[in-house]
């Protein structure tokens, strides 16, 4: 490792927050301890951070802040039914409790958001067209699936022959309600977008870690945003096919 | 529904980190004070409907930043990008000089970073949160995060370097 690999290294390290057993971050502390100019940048470079971080925190909200979220808070949402003694009985609390017992099986939203499986296909494509990135650029599928196996990210997913023979370019792990999902990017062949490393993108997700996907036994094609989509279960998984068009997206099942 | 009491724990807890960050994204202050009511509302409508309740924090910060794009209407794709040295490179600002701004001259400054990077950096300096978290709230892959945070860092910077007033040339007698 040189100094200046050490130094893109350590730019976003914060010690006491950070990992330092990081294997890249160790070896650049490391080399922090033979290397004096590195070091003095180093200890500069913390110094900057830590300034920056006071200065960030030197925000403070505006008095009465507080005060005004309670009172709306008070003004729009209805008391708890324990503390409502004469408006509710015993019927009310059943009808609250299956009402909520139904939304809760129903997949309601949390945080204005769409639980069900349609809202976790959406969600992946959004975050692919707005915030694509690969953890792991490779072409080599073995090593996509040993790179996701250690991020405890569904590893041992099926792909179809036609899926195989298409070039991988790396893959990515995702977040579904604080479960993994794995997103591998292939490469169609076709002319890409400038900054853009792939066109092809597959979603695997542990069965068990989707409310209400039953299991999809036809592939199911819906466009999502700007991406055509199959879905379709098969074992314990459930399998997300986004391209930009749906020929791309038909030739590869 | 989130109940009263709860409510009013969770926001003594968090209406300050999540002003700060709704701040640092809107530099301005009504702004920030309705993303921050807004976030508290959607939680006593719909928090309950959260599984993990060890979550709450990234609840929150994913629905404040959701609110934001939201309000931006951003739905810009932004591409994955290489971590370049020449771009990485830090201006020579010693801490001292840091020191010499105030808190609205470094938001200011993060404020004509690229956008990209702008809610990374705040969460970076503001909440200590791990990379994992800031993944989260983002909803971005963690190698995503690492290159925008470098990469935001060292925007910042620059900014701020371009900001410091002058060194005073010593006097020759």
């Amino acid at each position: 490792m040189t100094g200046e690999q050490a130094k893109e290294i350590l730019i976003a390290y914060r010690p006491g927050v950070d990992d330092a057993t990081d294997p890249e971050v160790a070896a650049a502390l490391a080399l922090c301890r033979t290397d004096a100019a590195l070091d003095e940048w180093f200890k500069n470079h913390c110094a900057r951070q830590n300034m920056l971080r006071e200065k960030f925190r030197g925000l403070t909200a505006p008095e009465g802040l507080r005060q005004q979220i309670l009172s709306e808070f008070k003004a729009h949402i209805p008391l708890p039914w324990w503390r409502r003694r004469a408006v509710v009985g015993a019927l009310a609390c059943l009808v609250i409790g299956i009402a909520l017992a139904s939304i809760w099986q129903t997949l309601g939203p949390v945080g204005g958001e769409d639980l069900s499986f349609n809202g976790y296909r959406q969600r992946m494509v959004r975050t692919t067209l707005r915030a694509y990135g690969m953890d792991l650029e490779t072409n080599d599928v073995a090593q996509v699936r040993a790179y996701l196996a250690a991020q405890q990210a569904p590893a041992d997913f099926e792909m179809t022959p036609a899926l195989a023979q298409t070039t991988t370019v790396g893959c990515g792990v995702l977040a579904w309600q604080g479960r993994p999902v794995t997103m591998v990017c292939f490469q169609t062949g076709k002319p890409l977008e400038p900054g853009n490393k792939s066109d092809l993108f597959l979603f695997v997700i542990a069965k068990k870690d989707l409310r209400d996907v039953g299991c999809i036994e036809e592939k199911q094609f819906t466009k999502v945003s700007e991406l055509a989509t199959a879905s379709w279960c098969s074992g314990d998984k459930v399998y997300v096919l986004a391209a930009f068009t749906e020929a791309d997206l038909k030739q590869r099942l | 529904m989130a109940s009263a009491w709860d409510f009013e724990g969770l926001v003594a807890r968090y209406y300050e980190p999540l002003y700060q960050f709704a701040f640092s994204l809107t530099r301005s202050e009504a702004d920030a004070c309705d993303l921050t009511q807004q976030t508290f509302y959607v939680w006593a409508t719909k928090g309950h409907q959260l599984r993990e309740q060890d979550k709450v924090k990234t609840w929150l910060f994913t629905t404040l930043h959701r609110q934001f794009l939201e309000s931006r209407r951003r739905q810009t794709r932004f591409p994955h990008q290489e971590i370049g040295t020449a771009d990485l490179e830090l201006p020579t600002i010693q801490p001292g000089e840091i020191s010499r701004l105030d808190t609205a001259h470094v938001v200011a400054a993060l404020g004509r970073v690229d956008e990209t990077y702008q809610a990374p950096v705040a969460l970076f300096y503001l909440q200590d949160c791990s990379y994992k978290e800031i993944a989260e709230i983002l909803e971005v892959p963690m190698g995503t995060v690492k290159s925008r945070i470098s990469r935001g860092i060292s925007q910042l910077q620059k900014m701020l370097a371009k900001d410091l007033p002058p060194k005073p040339n010593r006097l020759e007698s």
